[in-house]
């Protein structure tokens, strides 16, 4: 089948009642979790996972996906309306987001920044129907000391891009990889750190340390503030129209937004964060209209919010094509996919083409739907962001217990998580970011896997490394990363303060 | 954390790190990721941080964070003998009290509707088995 004929057949598919009730229930509770200053989209999809089972693998997937892009879109509003992020990647929005709403240009702002996601989110969902595929072609061709290498370069520019403090990144991180060893070996079926009990010996799931690491920690940390009332500016339907030099003025931003985003995602690390900063950086580089920052200008607006859609675009591409999810959101679509007995990764385009296709053809419907969604019912979500946090933390509350012990019907694994999310309230507390260990965990037992085939195919003598120049690269390419991140590190200041970032 | 490093690569030994390189044991990957965490650990120490007086800046309130802390603890303890819904509504109920939600209507209306919300949501939608406890007969 020819590209055109796979998306039709891909389009049929996402049209099925179950999997399009999956996309309108994704992206409305993305949207509402990108509202909340409460759950990230990493605990929201985690608490889902154990709804999707229901609906088989395409519609959880379709469900995951729609949880996290629908939190991006849902961000801004908050960002915009009453200057709160919902979450880390809609910071940057706030800036002049909120400087608009105050000169009484809200609606625009809003109109503007959900037409420049869809713009990007198209354009990315047509850059991941492109280069998926042919990254799983060129992944074909690795073998267990490619993806060994790819998970080195993949840990040394998560552990320097995310949080203030390398050292910092690199603890938690291996504290994910330890966790990833509890249990019994695959191979020779020693257990390993189980204390006996057997409860141990399936190892440690990611759903209860997800949901409280990003989860249970977040509603820790909002019932130990002093809470105040917050107030949301009110935006009618008809307000929603920028005027002409607006729209004109946002075009730009939403097409280099666009290109940073889907570029950022391909990398390791907290891609929507980082493409935000970047863009409204750019976009404030080269605008003529440089003294507008901070002050309202649409650039800093647009650009950085249609950069943190199309960054969760361009994350797809490594977790479908090479089944490594460089985020924790993405790791938690990983293990929903596990979870379905979908393995992602390059035979996925030739064994499960339609599970691919369906996918992309039900992300062009979500991204249309939240436009849909978006624009009249804004009143509604600003509304829904001033929620009281003493109604936000009984309720969060609730939702992350009952998640945590869906998933295996386990009180083991609640356990799990109430402790996972007093280690994430202190960790945060003292500048530990939480990300890594998420995804040191997921991608713990891969690594192991590839590092034991990989001792075992080099017979002993490291050397032979030299003859494989994919291996190379990837580990000049950390030590490049890792050099260049020791310079800039004194320099990353901006960055730093999102640190709890991507969750 | 450096504590930590130091239990794992101990652990790791006792497990056996196979021959090297050629066949490794199941000690070895943990041996290296304590190791990891010991390096990183000692790094981390000799650095600098400001996140001390970050943490000494939070105007926050422990008690509220330990009363939370223990509704959930009490949420697990109490589940096997009173049952999903109505350990949820007394938790949800006191974790609304411990944030701040005054009168009595209100947190027992947000109470009762979020435990027979998500019961309906996950048990009678989703086939999760919750515990029925106390009102086995009531909900089937």
């Amino acid at each position: 089948l020819s590209g055109i004929e796979q998306f039709i057949s891909g389009l049929l598919v996402a049209l099925a009642p179950v999997n399009l009730f999956a996309c309108l229930l994704g992206v409305l509770l993305g949207t509402l979790v990108g509202v909340l200053p409460g759950l990230g989209p990493a605990a929201a999809m985690s608490l889902m996972l154990p709804f999707s089972v229901k609906y088989g693998p395409l519609a959880g997937l379709i469900m995951l996906a729609g949880v996290w892009y629908g939190a991006m879109y849902g961000g801004s509003t908050t960002s915009i309306l009453v200057n709160i992020p919902g979450e880390a990647a809609s910071v940057v929005t706030c800036i002049d987001g909120y400087q608009m709403a105050r000169r009484g240009r809200a609606g625009a702002a809003l109109a503007l920044v959900a037409l420049g996601s869809w713009m990007a989110g198209t354009l990315g969902m047509a850059g991941l129907q492109f280069f998926a595929p042919v990254v799983g072609r060129a992944a074909l061709y690795f073998g267990p000391p490619e993806y060994l290498a790819l998970l080195v370069f993949s840990f040394v520019v998560l552990s320097t891009l995310v949080g203030q403090d390398q050292a910092k990144g690199v603890m938690m991180l291996t504290l994910g990889l330890f966790l990833g060893t509890i249990g019994i070996d695959p191979i020779s079926g020693v257990p390993r750190f189980t204390f006996g009990p057997t409860v141990l010996m399936d190892g440690i799931d990611l759903v209860p340390v997800a949901v409280g690491l990003f989860g249970i920690s977040e509603v820790l940390r909002l019932a130990g503030q002093p809470h105040g009332a917050t107030q949301a500016a009110r935006v009618r339907l008809r307000e929603l129209y920028p005027n002409s030099h607006e729209a004109r003025r946002a075009i730009g931003p939403t097409l280099r937004g666009s290109l940073i985003g889907f570029l950022c995602g391909l990398i390791p690390g907290p891609a929507p964060t980082i493409s935000t900063f970047m863009s409204y950086g750019l976009e404030k580089r080269i605008s003529p209209r440089r003294d507008e920052f901070g002050h309202g200008a649409v650039e800093g607006v647009v650009g950085p919010e249609s950069a943190n859609n199309a960054a969760v675009i361009g994350s797809l591409v490594p977790l479908l094509a090479l089944g490594i999810p460089f985020s924790p959101p993405a790791a938690v679509m990983l293990a929903g996919l596990r979870l379905h007995n979908v393995n992602p990764g390059p035979l996925l385009f030739s064994q499960a083409p339609q599970m691919f296709w369906g996918f992309v053809a039900s992300m062009y419907l979500a991204n249309t739907v939240l436009l849909v969604l978006n624009l009249p019912l804004v009143g509604i979500f600003a509304r829904i962001a001033t929620t009281p946090p003493r109604i936000l933390i009984p309720v969060v509350s609730v939702l992350c217990l009952v998640g945590g012990y869906s998933v295996r019907c386990s009180m083991f694994d609640v356990w799990v998580m109430i402790a996972s999310g007093l280690a994430g309230y202190l960790f945060d507390r003292y500048g530990f970011p939480v990300a890594p260990v998420v995804i040191g965990l997921v991608l713990g037992p891969t690594a192991e896997a590839n590092l034991r085939l990989t001792t075992q195919l080099l017979h002993g003598n490291p050397g032979e490394i030299l003859h494989r120049p994919v291996v190379l690269a990837f580990l000049v390419l950390a030590v490049v990363f890792q050099v260049a991140a020791g310079r800039v590190g004194r320099t990353k200041k901006p960055m730093a303060a999102t640190s709890k970032v991507e969750v | 954390m450096g504590m930590l490093g130091v239990l794992v690569l101990g652990a790791s030994l006792r497990m056996g790190w196979g021959s090297i390189p050629d066949e490794p044991g199941p000690g070895f990957y943990p041996g290296l990721v304590g190791i990891a965490l010991l390096v990183a650990s000692v790094m981390a120490s000799r650095r600098p941080s400001s996140s001390q007086e970050k943490a000494a800046d939070q105007a926050t309130t422990g008690f509220s964070v330990l009363y939370v802390l223990a509704a959930y603890v009490a949420w697990i303890c109490l589940m096997p003998w009173f049952g999903y819904v109505l350990v949820t509504c007394l938790v949800s109920f006191a974790i609304a009290k411990a944030v701040g939600f005054r009168g009595w209507i209100g947190p027992l209306v947000l109470a009762v509707g979020i435990s027979l919300l998500t019961y309906l949501l996950l048990d009678v939608w989703f086939f999760v088995d919750l515990p029925r406890g106390l009102l086995e007969g009531i909900f089937p």
